[in-house]
């Protein structure tokens, strides 16, 4: 099996992560062979492979061409990691308020990204998703177990409040924090709650969350709308516009 | 001409072209990473969420951007808690030394052994690649302790933790340290073991200096063997500007190119190192290639300085309890400049209300941009009657000494003014 890892616009935090598994490797080496990694190998296997794991999402051209170029190459395409589901903390760019805020600041136009930001589906067929910013390395294993199984790889359909009621975590909405947990996906086991911090949403949309409940809320606490607006729309345009 | 489309091994997207024209050398560093713009997005956004956003700027660097951030707002507020800063250190201690890991075992050492990689590495390096994958792990695991996420650190907000941090905690961290402090003591000597080239650049180090340590977090700023200023003065220090035709700022002192990261760090501070990994970096040195040692040797230090630290919080019960803050701001300023683990990284901002109304952002890749181009250029004209082969690899090498962190580079937002 031919695995490839590649990076677009982003941190790089995500092929770190990978690098993270440690020891972990090791095995995956023993059913894979890691034939292109640029942040890790000179050589560059050139295809095609087995399975391409894509972290970042396009802002340039040749970004896409290249995206486009990996999904003719690959069987299987991966995309990880928050800029690769939804875009990106980067999409903020695109935020309008953003914009009125640079103007004053600045007193001068925007700076222009020749090809906004957009999760990898928004241009070619994307067979798994790696939720999370970075993604869980726990869910990266389980992906290999059933691509190896050929068994099919759920994304997870529980929001993250499910998982701190079930880690008896204190609510930080009822603190009055502006947690994103009870409209966002799980999976993280709920990682930053238990440790005091709100969830951010860098999972994306929980698709059955009770929005409206939720911006209701946040209202209650006292949270302005544009406020609302901006804890929404962090990691990648989605639930509210 | 030479062409090298995509550096390998280092983070980010970087391209490198050398021309070899009767004798004469001409060398482009170029930087090809898409645009994410991240003084402008942080424009607008809330105090507490500046760490959140700006420790995206890198994947690797990514638990110092959270803490310079958060330091740069704390200064805005004329916040300051010694305890925290403290535990903050400790957290530094660990992700600093995850990334030194990182790039010495899996990014710069292949190139020692001549492999193209850790994994071709492996059959015959097998013992060393395990040892690498157990300090980065447990290095790794210590900084998810305190900061929920190993990499983008949840818990970092301006004025604390979200998290209390317990004795147990503590406990636990000096434990883990300890049990990898022979293998970080093995780094240094790997590394000391090394035959490098010899490459100088007629320019200037800099890092954070304080008298007392080899400081990662605060400090003031200051040119080896020569002036020292308070971060707060950067501007007038460090001269940014745009070479065409690249589009990177690049930074100078005085018209000459500023180097940072973990040599400069060890030359200006060189006799606060601890004694046993002093042992392995006897005296400063020009020759940039040592980058390498000096991570190796922090590698060492701050594993040591890391221990000595929890030990006596433990000693004292100085526990970490969190506790809400909240700031407002009159167009307060607040700058802040850390050590990255590839050196000096700078966070200005000015606050308004509760919301950030301005960024500027240096970080050590950008410092370092002129100065890793002129070390390759000299390391090129050395190799000139070289096959184009050994040229490339060398180049490479010569780069990857920095540990260039090429996103972070590329943040910079472009405005034009009307």
């Amino acid at each position: 099996m031919k695995v490839a890892a590649f990076s677009l616009s982003s941190c790089s935090g995500c092929l770190v992560e990978f690098l993270n598994m440690e020891e972990k490797i090791l095995e995956v080496l023993k059913i894979a062979e890691i034939s292109a990694m640029p942040i890790a190998r000179s050589i560059i296997d050139e295809g095609p492979y087995d399975i391409v794991f894509v972290e970042g999402s396009p802002t340039t051209e040749e970004q896409v061409r290249e995206l486009i170029e990996w999904r003719n190459k690959t069987k299987i395409l991966v995309a990880m990691g928050s800029c690769a589901t939804l875009g990106g903390v980067q999409t903020m760019i695109e935020d309008t308020t953003f914009k009125e805020a640079i103007k004053r600041q600045y007193g001068g136009d925007i700076p222009v990204i020749s090809v906004p930001p957009r999760p990898l589906d928004h241009y070619v067929e994307v067979d798994y998703k790696l939720h999370g910013c970075p993604f869980e390395l726990s869910e990266l294993l389980e992906l290999l177990k059933c691509i190896v199984n050929n068994k099919k790889f759920e994304e997870k359909e529980y929001d993250v409040c499910s998982e701190c009621i079930l880690r008896e975590v204190n609510c930080l909405l009822e603190r009055g924090l502006p947690c994103m947990g009870p409209v966002t996906r799980g999976g993280c086991n709920a990682r930053c709650p238990a440790m005091g911090a709100v969830c951010t949403g860098c999972r994306g949309e929980y698709p059955h969350g009770n929005v409206s409940s939720h911006i209701r809320k946040l209202k209650e606490l006292g949270y302005s709308d544009d406020e609302i607006h901006k804890f929404y729309n962090k990691y990648g345009r989605r639930m509210i516009k | 001409m030479i062409e090298i489309p995509l550096i390998t091994r280092v983070e980010g997207h970087g391209h490198l072209s050398i021309k070899i024209e009767d004798g004469s050398v001409d060398v482009n560093f170029g930087i090809h990473e898409g645009p994410r713009y991240f003084e402008a997005i942080l424009v607008g956004r809330k105090w507490y969420e500046v760490p959140e956003i700006a420790c995206r700027i890198c994947g690797i660097c990514t638990v110092i951007h959270a803490m310079c951030a958060a330091q740069a707002v704390e200064n805005a507020a004329n916040f300051q808690d010694e305890l925290l800063e403290t535990y903050r250190n400790l957290m530094i201690y660990s992700s600093h030394i995850q990334s030194h890991v990182l790039h010495l075992y899996f990014l710069a050492w292949p190139d020692f052994v001549r492999k193209d990689s850790v994994i071709s590495a492996y059959p015959e390096y097998g013992g060393i690649i395990k040892k690498a994958f157990k300090m980065k792990g447990i290095v790794n695991e210590l900084t998810e302790i305190f900061g929920a996420r190993k990499t983008h650190p949840a818990t970092v907000v301006p004025g604390r933790f979200t998290k209390d941090i317990t004795i147990r905690e503590l406990e636990y961290y000096v434990k883990k340290m300890k049990e990898i402090l022979p293998l970080l003591k093995e780094t240094a000597e790997l590394f000391s073991q090394i035959e490098y080239p010899d490459i100088r650049v007629d320019g200037v180090h800099l890092a954070l200096t304080d008298d007392r340590t080899v400081p990662l977090y605060h400090g003031d700023l200051k040119i080896f063997g020569g002036e020292r200023f308070s971060p707060v003065d950067y501007k007038n220090y460090i001269q940014e500007k745009v070479v065409p035709p690249n589009t990177t700022k690049r930074s100078y002192y005085n018209g000459k190119p500023i180097m940072v990261g973990a040599l400069p760090r060890l030359n200006i501070n060189h006799r606060y190192l601890r004694e046993e990994a002093k042992e392995f970096f006897s005296s400063p040195s020009e020759n940039i290639m040592h980058n390498n040692l000096a991570q190796a040797v922090e590698c060492y230090h701050y594993g040591l300085v890391a221990i000595e630290t929890a030990e006596e919080l433990i000693a004292k019960r100085r526990e970490y309890i969190s506790r809400k803050v909240d700031f407002k701001f009159r167009n307060s300023e607040g700058i802040a400049a850390v050590e990255a683990p590839r050196g000096v990284l700078i966070h200005h901002y000015i606050l308004n209300g509760d919301e950030v109304k301005y960024t500027n952002i240096i970080t050590p890749t950008a410092i370092n941009f002129e100065h890793i181009e002129r070390a390759v250029y000299s390391r090129v004209v050395d190799l000139i009657n070289q096959d184009e082969e050994t040229i490339k690899f060398e180049a490479e090498k010569v780069i990857r000494a920095y540990d260039p962190c090429i996103s972070c580079s590329a943040h910079v937002v472009k405005i034009t003014k009307n």
